[in-house]
């Protein structure tokens, strides 16, 4: 299962991560001892059932959480070791998020939503906006710039929210359940779009769902059971979404 | 204290506790039939500690601010009256010679002791008196006194004190009045002193740093008589201490002090005690009073009820520190009510689920309510509690202060509170909050249960609903009828409030007709500032001139701040575009801006009040000093003293003839350097002894009479002159050549205002405003009526010369003579060369005229040390009102605290997209300082244009060219102390927001 730190082109690679919650009174084993190796431009879907450990993992991965063991190579990075500045810098080049709630800030409207990582990384504030219609437009929502997420459907929200992900030109994508608050028919438009961006951009995406039409869209599926990988599969259709060959173990 | 703002004290503590106990009931109500509920409101409340604290702090100022008024009234009359009771002892009553006037009131010819009269009472008479009063039995003691103001020196200290109340009394009768005791406490010898010796009180035997065998030198009628010191007793009525003003006293038998004053066979007043002690004695006043007048009636005789008048002085005076603090603390409580409101709407948002989950359980809305209520009321006893504590402690420090200020160290506070007061306060600040509380649960109980549970918006209706429409015209429709009102009886504060209360209704209006609701607000917001900032002039030739007074300050703060503040909340996302602007230069600092413009600018409501919070404080704190420092520097130039350089008082026992000659042959005063020498005659006290011609009713006013000296020196201004006269010196001029004409000064056509200067009642029909008026012709005779002459006014002094040493109507020195006589008092006014020290020439003034017992004053320092005073005071106001800043930190740091809670995920997000932790902390921090510093700039910008429209109009009279003075160290001062500890509160919250681990925070819902 474990693909060794030199595999070449490994954007992700995962070794012997553990994440334990403690509380008070009890302790809850997330992560066992997970060993994960994602290639650029690949797509991979993580599913399980609930409380396998999935977000911990995509959590951990991205740097969004601590882990208590293994390392974490993002692109040949070990982001476990690095200071929260210096990861939070990393997140805000390197990384783009899609979460489940579209966690899109409703005091701002799709294109300020949209500029903010570019503006916490620097860029000039006419530069930002100038990316930010580039995305929105991407993801087809340039009419509805200067719309506030209050006025936008569920699937115009999640589609700003990848605009936001896609702004500073991410090495990966991590989405959490993207499509688990949208109906089927918005849900299939919004992997078109990820599927399509992952093709002609090359993003490598690492999406959590529970939904099996998401996941039979990806290159790989890793299943999780209990805080370990337990399988992997290549979907039946992987191969027609002309994106690169599944790896890892 | 008898009464708070104009209601009874009885009265309104009946009410409030009727409404406390209202407030139990229904909360007893609750806990009885709803428990679960009863329990889920007081279960919120130890939630989060930190904000449990700063709500508890909000809730308590009001009560602090009502119970800190109420208890300064407390103590100032509980003072006064131990004043009055450690000064008067026993004496109830005083008989002197004088007469019950038109008007009821007394015209007495010398006061309880000390002032001088040329009228006495004969032996013979007090006699007579003497046999009838020992028939009385509610009459327990009758004392004849010899009461002379003298001039004293101790020739080997060399200190002198120009006015002493030098007494001779019956020592055999002294018992009756509780005896007069040595500083040791043993009972003083007055009969046993012999002749030539003389007991003085501790007053003056520290001013004149005398100890017992030493020698004294009295001069009465300018006649010097030594007398040894037999010892030094306590400051009382029978050692001569007239109250903190003129404390300095001497004490010895009756037939001794007529000889050496050469007074045998009268005397000045007869002492009157009541059966019963110092304290209950006073209860039988009305009864003695009656009786005594009977027995004096047709002897020219009056009997003056000195210890009852004193104690209603003391209430009085309790209810003015009461009610004017209370005004002051308007603001405080105004904002106090604003965080009161706020905390219970943001609690509810915090609990929207929470009560949407209840509501879809089966909960009624006004479970909801009652919940709240509970909670509420869990905080409002404990901080009601508080609070009522802490105000009584900052009144005995405001009152201790304020008297050290004015009275010095021989005015004795005695820390007094009454039970009612705290009842009240405490009350008042129970009921108060519940009342608000009550009000704001009604509000949010008002939801859509699936809204709520899913924690949505609520949605922004374009049109406004029916209901809207209707209180809009409901508001222009009372706007009208009070401005109506307003018109009618000629008051600025209905007017002004119902003219307010229009472009605001016009608001509610505008949104039902689908205007846009930014537009609407702006436009009428902006009308409403306007009215509030247009030069008082211009209203006035509209409505002509209104009557206003003190509250109108209050109701301007509250229409500024509230017109700024819907204009800042609506049009700030200009600022949004501003920063985006500045994107460049502000770098790093922009993605915090950014957050820190667009979540206040979101919730307007929250952001308003908070904003107005800052702004209503702030406005008045700046106005005050603004106010203080312009009208300081108006009062302290040379106008104030009417160019006079040094002001001479001189004992009319030891009278100065011609000051000028007599300084002349001083060779320590070099009289060289005095350029003009003015004299003022004073006739007697301030009597009823004028009025405007064709009016019944006399008046009240001092009386004075100017030489010629006086006339051709004088360069003190006018702000009104009789038309014909262009410039200032023709009025001089013409009172010289026509000594018919008159002038008064400017308190004579001011109406309102706080104690004494409130009730001079001698006006004439001139506006304080007017520049020309006709000559008026004004009447003025002796007390005795039998002289009276008719003068004309033709000018009014300018309003810098309102002052004590300067007021009353101004007539000829022969004019004055021919209906007073002599003058009962003359003081002389000095003009110097430049380059004289004024101080210096002063004391050697003094020091050559010692045995007359002249007051030489140098009236620049008197300005300067005046002003030192008032600014003492202002500091001591400035910090009571302050208190009220307490209201805004408090709010800032509980929306800070919910903030961090309610955008826990988006807080996450930030992070997880980039935000690095001080970038999150900062975002907090930058918005308390939008919020603190548009309310800050908004007050001070506020305050000041008040103050401008104030100072620069002619409200205060015609001051001439003023030089607009802003006190920028005073502002940055408060603005900077506030904004420093709004920050402070916004800090803990800010490093929690900046710790919250992500993972974490992208879960929380």
């Amino acid at each position: 299962m474990t693909t060794p730190a030199t595999t070449p082109d490994a954007i992700i690679d995962a070794d012997g991560v553990v994440k334990t919650y403690r509380t008070d009174s009890s302790e809850v084993q997330a992560l066992r001892g997970v060993d994960l190796t994602v290639r650029r431009g690949e797509m991979v879907a993580i599913m399980g059932p609930s409380g396998c450990g999935k977000t911990t993992l995509l959590n951990c991965l991205s740097g969004l959480d601590d882990v208590d063991a293994g390392t974490i190579l993002i692109e040949g990075t070990d982001i476990a070791r690095l200071s929260d500045r210096k990861k939070t810098d990393y997140r805000a080049r390197r990384m783009g998020f899609v979460f489940q709630f579209y966690n899109l800030l409703p005091v701002l409207s799709a294109v300020e939503n949209t500029e903010l990582p570019l503006l916490v990384s620097g860029t000039p504030a006419k530069e930002a906006r100038r990316r930010a219609m580039q995305a929105l437009e991407l993801v087809g929502l340039g009419p509805w710039a200067g719309h506030r997420p209050g006025q936008l459907s569920g699937g115009q929200r999640q589609r700003v929210t990848i605009a936001r992900a896609l702004v500073n030109d991410p090495a990966i994508v991590w989405a959490d359940e993207p499509t688990g608050d949208l109906d089927s028919q918005t849900a299939a438009e919004i992997m078109d779009l990820m599927v399509r961006l992952n093709q002609e951009h090359g993003l490598t995406f690492v999406i959590v769902t529970h939904d099996p039409g998401v996941a039979a869209r990806t290159h790989r599926i890793i299943r999780m059971q209990d805080g370990r990988i337990v399988g992997e599969e290549v979907p039946a259709g992987a191969g027609d979404l002309g994106g690169r060959p599944a790896a890892g173990s | 204290m008898t009464s708070f703002l104009g209601i009874p004290l009885d009265v309104l503590m009946v009410i409030l506790l009727v409404l406390l106990a209202g407030a139990a009931l229904t909360m007893a109500y609750v806990a009885l039939r709803n428990r679960i509920i009863f329990k889920m409101g007081l279960r919120n409340v130890p939630r989060r500690k930190a904000q449990t604290a700063l709500i508890l702090m909000g809730l308590m100022l009001s009560t602090l601010i009502v119970a800190a008024a109420l208890t300064t009234g407390d103590t100032v009359n509980y003072s006064i009256s131990n004043e009055v009771y450690r000064s008067l002892r026993a004496v109830d009553e005083i008989v002197s010679p004088g007469r019950t006037t038109e008007t009821g009131t007394v015209e007495e010819s010398s006061g309880p002791a000390g002032t001088s009269s040329d009228e006495e009472i004969p032996a013979e008479v007090f006699a007579e008196l003497d046999a009838w009063a020992a028939t009385r039995d509610d009459i327990d003691g009758f004392m004849p006194v010899l009461s002379k103001e003298v001039t004293v020196l101790n020739q080997e200290s060399r200190q002198s004190e120009p006015r002493v109340n030098l007494l001779g009394i019956d020592p055999s009768r002294l018992d009756a009045f509780g005896g007069l005791r040595l500083q040791d406490g043993s009972p003083a010898d007055v009969a046993g002193l012999g002749p030539g010796r003389v007991l003085l009180n501790e007053s003056a035997a520290e001013e004149l740093a005398a100890e017992p065998g030493e020698a004294v030198l009295v001069f009465y009628q300018n006649r010097p008589v030594t007398l040894e010191v037999a010892g030094v007793v306590e400051d009382q009525f029978f050692s001569g201490h007239n109250g903190p003003f003129n404390p300095a006293g001497m004490v010895m038998a009756l037939p001794a002090a007529q000889e050496i004053l050469g007074k045998q066979g009268v005397i000045d007043f007869i002492a009157v005690s009541n059966r019963g002690g110092q304290r209950e004695g006073v209860e039988l006043t009305a009864q003695v009073t009656a009786a005594l007048e009977d027995a004096v009636r047709g002897r020219d005789l009056a009997v003056v009820e000195v210890k009852e008048e004193a104690l209603e002085q003391a209430t009085t005076l309790g209810n003015q520190f009461a009610n004017f603090f209370t005004v002051l603390g308007l603001f405080a409580i105004a904002a106090g009510v604003l965080l009161i409101f706020l905390i219970f709407t943001m609690l509810a948002a915090e609990r929207k689920s929470e009560m949407g989950m209840a509501r879809a359980v089966g909960m009624q809305r006004r479970h909801l309510i009652q919940s709240f209520m509970s909670e509420g009321m869990a905080y409002d006893v404990a901080s009601a509690a508080i609070g009522a504590l802490l105000g009584v402690v900052t009144a005995l420090v405001m009152v201790a202060a304020t008297a050290r200020l004015f009275a010095g160290e021989d005015f004795r506070v005695a820390a007094h509170v009454e039970p009612r007061s705290v009842i009240i306060a405490y009350c008042m600040g129970v009921v108060l909050t519940f009342a608000i509380v009550t009000v704001a649960s009604w509000r949010v109980s008002r939801l859509n249960i699936v809204r709520a549970i899913r924690d949505l918006p609520d949605p922004k209706y374009r049109r406004a609903r029916l209901r809207t429409f209707l209180f809009g015209v409901a508001s222009i429709l009372l706007g009208v009828a009070l401005a109506y009102l307003g018109l009618a009886v000629d008051q600025a504060f209905p007017f002004s409030l119902g003219v307010s209360l229009v472009p605001l209704g016009a608001i509610f209006i505008s949104r039902y007709i689908g205007v846009g609701e930014r537009l609407a607000v702006t436009v009428f917001s902006a009308l409403l500032l306007a009215y509030w900032v247009m030069p008082f002039e211009w209203l006035d030739r509209i409505t002509g001139t209104l009557n206003a007074d003190i509250e109108m300050f209050f109701l301007s703060g509250i229409m500024m701040v509230l017109a700024a503040t819907l204009l800042i909340v609506y049009n700030a996302q200009v600022l949004l575009g501003l920063a985006a602007r500045l994107g460049g230069p502000l770098g790093g600092v922009m993605p915090a801006l950014r957050m820190a413009v667009a979540y206040p600018l979101d919730s307007r409501f929250r952001t308003g009040v908070t904003v107005a919070m800052f702004g209503l404080i702030i406005f008045a704190l700046v106005m005050m000093s603004a106010m203080f420092t312009n009208l300081s520097q108006i009062f302290t130039s040379a106008d104030a003293r009417g160019e006079w350089d040094i002001a001479v008082v001189t004992n009319p026992n030891n009278p100065v003839e011609d000051l000028q000659a007599r300084l002349s042959r001083e060779d320590g005063v070099g009289g060289g350097r005095i350029s003009a020498v003015g004299s003022v005659g004073t006739a007697g006290a301030f009597r009823e002894v004028v009025r405007v011609q064709g009016r019944d009713q006399w008046r009240n006013y001092v009386i004075r009479g100017v030489d010629d000296d006086f006339l051709a020196a004088s360069t003190m201004t006018f702000q009104t002159r009789a038309r014909g006269y262009e410039t200032d010196q023709e009025i001089w001029e013409a009172m010289r050549r026509d000594p018919s004409l008159a002038v008064v000064d400017a308190l004579t056509v001011q109406t309102g205002g706080f104690g004494v200067m409130g009730d001079l009642n001698f006006k004439i029909p001139v506006s304080v405003e007017a520049d020309t008026m006709d000559p008026i012709p004004v009447e003025v005779r002796d007390p005795d009526g039998t002289r009276v002459a008719t003068v004309t006014v033709i000018g009014v002094l300018t309003n810098q010369l309102a002052s004590e040493r300067f007021l009353g109507v101004y007539l000829h020195r022969d004019t004055l003579e021919q209906v007073f006589g002599p003058p009962a008092r003359t003081d002389f006014f000095l003009k110097v060369t430049p380059g004289t020290d004024t101080q210096a020439l002063a004391q050697a003034i003094e020091a050559s005229l010692v045995e007359n017992g002249v007051q030489a004053t140098s009236l620049v320092e008197e300005l300067q040390e005046q002003q030192a005073q008032a600014n003492s005071f202002l500091y001591l106001i400035q910090g009571f009102m302050s208190l009220g800043l307490l209201v805004g930190i408090a709010a800032l740091g509980v929306i800070a605290f919910r903030s961090v809670i309610e955008r826990r995920q988006h807080i996450g997000v930030l992070r997880a997209i980039g935000y690095q932790r001080s970038t999150v902390g900062l975002t907090f921090i930058l918005e308390s300082s939008f919020i603190a510093l548009a309310g800050v700039l908004a007050g001070t910008v506020l305050g000041l244009t008040l103050a401008y429209r104030l100072v620069t109009s002619d409200v205060f009279g015609d001051v001439g060219e003023i030089n607009f003075t802003i006190p920028w160290g005073q502002i940055l001062l408060f603005t900077g102390l506030a904004y420093g500890a709004s920050l402070v509160t916004t800090v803990t919250a800010a490093r929690t927001a900046a710790r919250i681990p992500i993972a974490e925070a992208l879960r929380y819902e």
